[in-house]
């Protein structure tokens, strides 16, 4: 990574062991249909709880502008339409944080 | 127990002392009957809330298992049947494990506290295995036990471990007694409860007294990253590098993550549980477990429960179960307090 890339971030926490785990990547290493997503990012929503307990909860933060960045929480069934090809990107590479 | 000395002379006794007793002899001793009368009535309430009959009476005493595979597919639905109730063991062992981890916690439910099931009533037990690619998570759903396999590293398959079993069974314990809402303290409690009766369930099927037991959660499903355990319930913050979780409320853990910390603020009433087996001796079912239980049927505690709530049931239930000078009650309230939530 160098200064002034744009990043990606997902955040994961819960789960039952409350691990919190993250990982980094910069937009342009991500695969092309993760950066296609990026795109065409649809506005944040409003976060509904997870059915059960013990699920894992996200939160994504993605850029929208040379400064401006946009964050999305989100339950592990309830991925943001569209950004499914990030989360998944992001999740093969989560570790403690 | 002995606040009264109508602990051990009969009630009728008393009467017929009183008729010939002086008029300041005869008010002590109706004093006492009174009492008496009091103990007798919560005695009577807190064994009719562990007796199997009064509990639902729908069930039949025997659980009703059904292991799905899914194929490792993310989907919480029952994918493909590979074991039911009475069949043979399959060559899957995440199959066998989720199947006999059922049933130990099944057997320490109803042998022991008289529950039938998950809802008092033979819910049957549904485990779903093989969840996911690499899944590192296993959750109670509202109808299903779910584990994934783990990728290696953090996570290991997450039927290992019979208190992992035992834990998400109890979620759904936890769902048809107090409903304790999954956010904040009562959440934190929530997922305490599961860690407390997934300890029990173990040192029960180990035969472990509160002195042998490690403590411990997970540590069978922990891949060498996470070791040696998910979490320490003598002493909360040491199971593993990552550990956060505070040993008392000083530390309490204020955040919007994890539905405000449930799974980190869950230490300090584990910890309270802990230090009562501990200081009461023996085994923990017998002893601080009977508090638990008779806690979670204490229609006083509301799903927002806080932890001096829930704190004040378990000294309430050890008084009625074991009287109020017992070592058992002086055992509860001193954990609380050494955990500084009293």
């Amino acid at each position: 990574m160098t200064v002034g890339e744009q990043l990606v971030r997902l955040v994961r926490t819960g789960g039952i062991a409350g691990l919190t785990v993250s990982a980094v990547a910069p937009v342009a290493e991500l695969p092309p249909v993760a950066q296609a997503a990026l795109a065409d990012a649809p506005p944040a929503s409003r976060a509904r709880p997870a059915a059960g307990v013990d699920r894992f909860s996200f939160e994504l933060t993605i850029p929208v502008g040379p400064k401006r960045t946009r964050t999305y929480r989100f339950v592990e069934d309830a991925v943001p339409e569209g950004l499914e090809p990030v989360v998944s990107h992001l999740s093969g590479h989560l570790a403690p944080s | 127990m002995c606040r009264s000395i109508a602990c051990i002379v009969p009630p009728d006794l008393l009467q017929k002392l009183a008729a010939d007793a002086t008029a300041e002899e005869k008010r002590l001793l109706l004093d006492t009957l009174r009492q008496d009368r009091v103990v007798r009535q919560e005695r009577k309430l807190a064994a009719m809330s562990l007796r199997p009959s009064a509990v639902a009476g729908k069930g039949t005493g025997k659980p009703k298992r059904a292991i799905y595979d899914q194929g490792n597919v993310a989907s919480d639905g029952p994918a493909k049947l590979v074991r039911k109730e009475g069949a043979p063991a399959s060559k899957d062992p995440a199959v066998n494990e989720a199947y006999d981890g059922f049933g130990a916690t099944f057997d320490f439910f109803y042998k022991l506290f008289g529950w039938d099931s998950i809802d008092g009533a033979g819910l049957p037990l549904n485990g779903l295995v093989h969840y996911g690619a690499a899944y590192d998570n296993a959750f109670w759903n509202g109808r299903s036990m779910v584990f994934g396999d783990g990728d290696g590293k953090l996570f290991l398959r997450f039927t290992k471990s019979i208190d992992v079993i035992a834990h998400e069974l109890t979620h759904g314990v936890t769902e048809h007694t107090l409903g304790l809402n999954y956010s904040g303290q009562s959440g934190a409690l929530n997922e305490s409860v599961s860690d407390v009766f997934g300890s029990m369930v173990k040192q029960y099927a180990k035969k472990q007294t509160a002195t042998t037991a490690d403590w411990l959660i997970g540590n069978d499903i922990v891949g060498p990253e996470l070791a040696p355990a998910l979490r320490n319930m003598k002493s909360p913050g040491t199971a593993n590098k990552y550990d956060d979780q505070p040993a008392d409320m000083s530390g309490y853990v204020k955040t919007r993550s994890d539905n405000g910390g449930v799974h980190t603020n869950s230490g300090i009433p584990n910890r309270a549980f802990a230090l009562t087996s501990l200081a009461i001796g023996g085994n923990s079912w017998e002893g601080a477990g009977r508090i638990w239980w008779a806690t979670l049927r204490d229609p006083a505690v509301k799903p927002t429960a806080t932890f001096k709530q829930f704190a004040n049931s378990t000294m309430k239930q050890a008084d009625i179960l074991f009287g109020p000078a017992s070592a058992q009650s002086t055992a509860v309230k001193t954990a609380w307090q050494t955990v500084k939530v009293l």
